[in-house]
């Protein structure tokens, strides 16, 4: 086989592999023990009501799958390990919430074979401090990334997903 | 203007009998081209690619055969059920992740479904309650899942076993504990050729259909090939047709030109 045709064989098979695999920045048991300082909180439930389930909707734009969500809770710092899809596949991603803002995201797994940027401080720097306003929308404007608009989207609505459970705990006796 | 010599004529009148035969030839792929166009144009409003076939000979002509994995366990009356990739609470799909199926037992809340990836718990009626993974504890590589004499879930991984608290937060390793484990189950035949029908029928959804019919792909690589052949008659019929009738108003003018009084 000419020598350009297996280097390009090899390359396609390399790609083909590489965007098939999940990218693990940060096992999401790693991201928690960092958060709360090498020992983790014992994890909590939050329910969810109808009532909050059509919030999530919105959020979302689409129905949340589960009942209810785990998360764990320190003073008032909480975390949360939370699944969006960017294109195709779910993208994991860690978020601490402090006093109703957000303190650190870190996406924690991507599976998209595109868009990964997402995952770099530049982008998730952008977050911290951000918190809800009225209309459940993030007060601040988030820069988006060329070629990884779906994650983008995908992360900022982890984010505003993150806060408003955050808020529910709090509420909740 | 002289009139159209024999030969002109000849040539003139076969070119209607093929405008005529090739017409009639290229009627049906028309209606086939036109339907199936108007569907897809309105595809979200008809939600041709919610719809599956559920027809065997037009899955059998896809290739969607029913799955040779069929693993089943049981559960105060419940059956879950991996058919091929995915898996059913009765016949209700869960989310899959692709991971073989390793049990179901009874929790008071609901039911907890393993898989060798983690934990799925559900409701009476099979909704998703949370799905337990790596995060909240759960290993991966579970070979087991059961209930303790208590009532408490345990799994079996490759080196321990662990036994889940009362919300399932927690999981302790605890030997030598009794443990009725899940065991396969066949499902009865009527939910069987459910699931399968289910299985078979989601694969191919409407919109695949007609638009392996528009481009006629349907029949493979040689389908194109005919529509290809059938977009051929279209461009002759537009041409044959135009030539046709503009001999024709020629004719016309030209007649009209030779009785008009000098």
């Amino acid at each position: 086989m000419p020598y350009g045709i297996r280097c390009l064989f090899i390359l396609g098979a390399l790609m083909c592999s590489w965007s098939a695999a999940a990218a693990v920045y940060q096992e999401p048991r790693a991201f928690l023990l960092e958060t709360f300082g090498g020992t983790a909180p014992p994890a909590r439930l939050l329910w969810i009501t109808s009532k909050e389930q059509a919030v999530i909707d919105k959020i979302l734009g689409h129905e949340l799958s589960a009942l209810r969500v785990r998360y764990w809770r320190a003073g008032e710092t909480s975390a949360w390990i939370l699944q969006e899809i960017g294109k195709e596949q779910p993208i994991t991603t860690g978020i601490v919430v402090n006093r109703g803002r957000i303190q650190r995201i870190k996406v924690l797994i991507y599976r998209e074979s595109r868009g990964w940027e997402v995952r770099y401080p530049f982008f998730t720097d952008q977050f911290r401090g951000a918190r809800l306003d009225a209309k459940l929308a993030l007060n601040r404007s988030i820069d988006g990334i060329s070629g990884a608009t779906l994650s983008v989207r995908a992360i900022k609505k982890l984010a505003r997903l993150a806060l408003y459970f955050d808020q529910q705990t709090l509420a909740k006796p | 203007m002289t009139h159209p010599s024999r030969k002109q004529r000849r040539k003139l009148h076969s070119l209607y009998v093929w405008h005529r035969i090739i017409g009639l030839c290229a009627a049906l792929f028309v209606v086939i081209l036109a339907l199936t166009g108007i569907a897809l144009n309105h595809g979200d409003a008809l939600q041709l690619s919610q719809r599956h076939v559920q027809s065997s000979a037009l899955l059998n002509w896809y290739g969607i055969q029913p799955p040779q994995e069929f693993v089943s366990y049981a559960c105060a009356g419940h059956y879950v059920t991996r058919v091929g990739d995915r898996l059913y609470f009765d016949a209700s799909a869960l989310p899959a992740d692709g991971a073989n199926l390793v049990g179901i037992v009874r929790l008071p809340q609901g039911f907890a479904v393993a898989t060798t990836n983690g934990i799925r718990l559900l409701t009476d009626d099979g909704r998703l309650i949370e799905r337990l993974g790596a995060v909240e504890g759960v290993p991966r590589g579970i070979a087991r899942i059961g209930t303790t004499a208590d009532g408490a879930i345990a799994m079996q991984t490759a080196h321990e076993i662990l036994i889940g608290d009362e919300s399932l937060t927690s999981w302790q390793a605890r030997p030598g504990v009794e443990i009725l484990w899940s065991q396969p189950s066949a499902p009865p035949a009527a939910l069987r050729s459910r699931l399968l029908r289910s299985f078979r029928g989601d694969g191919l959804p409407l919109e695949r259909v007609l638009l392996d019919i528009h481009s006629g792909r349907i029949l493979g690589h040689w389908g194109v090939y005919v529509m290809d052949g059938a977009a051929l008659l279209l461009l002759f019929l537009a041409a044959s047709g135009c030539w046709l009738w503009l001999r024709n108003r020629m004719k016309q003018r030209s007649h009209r030109r030779l009785r008009r009084p000098s």
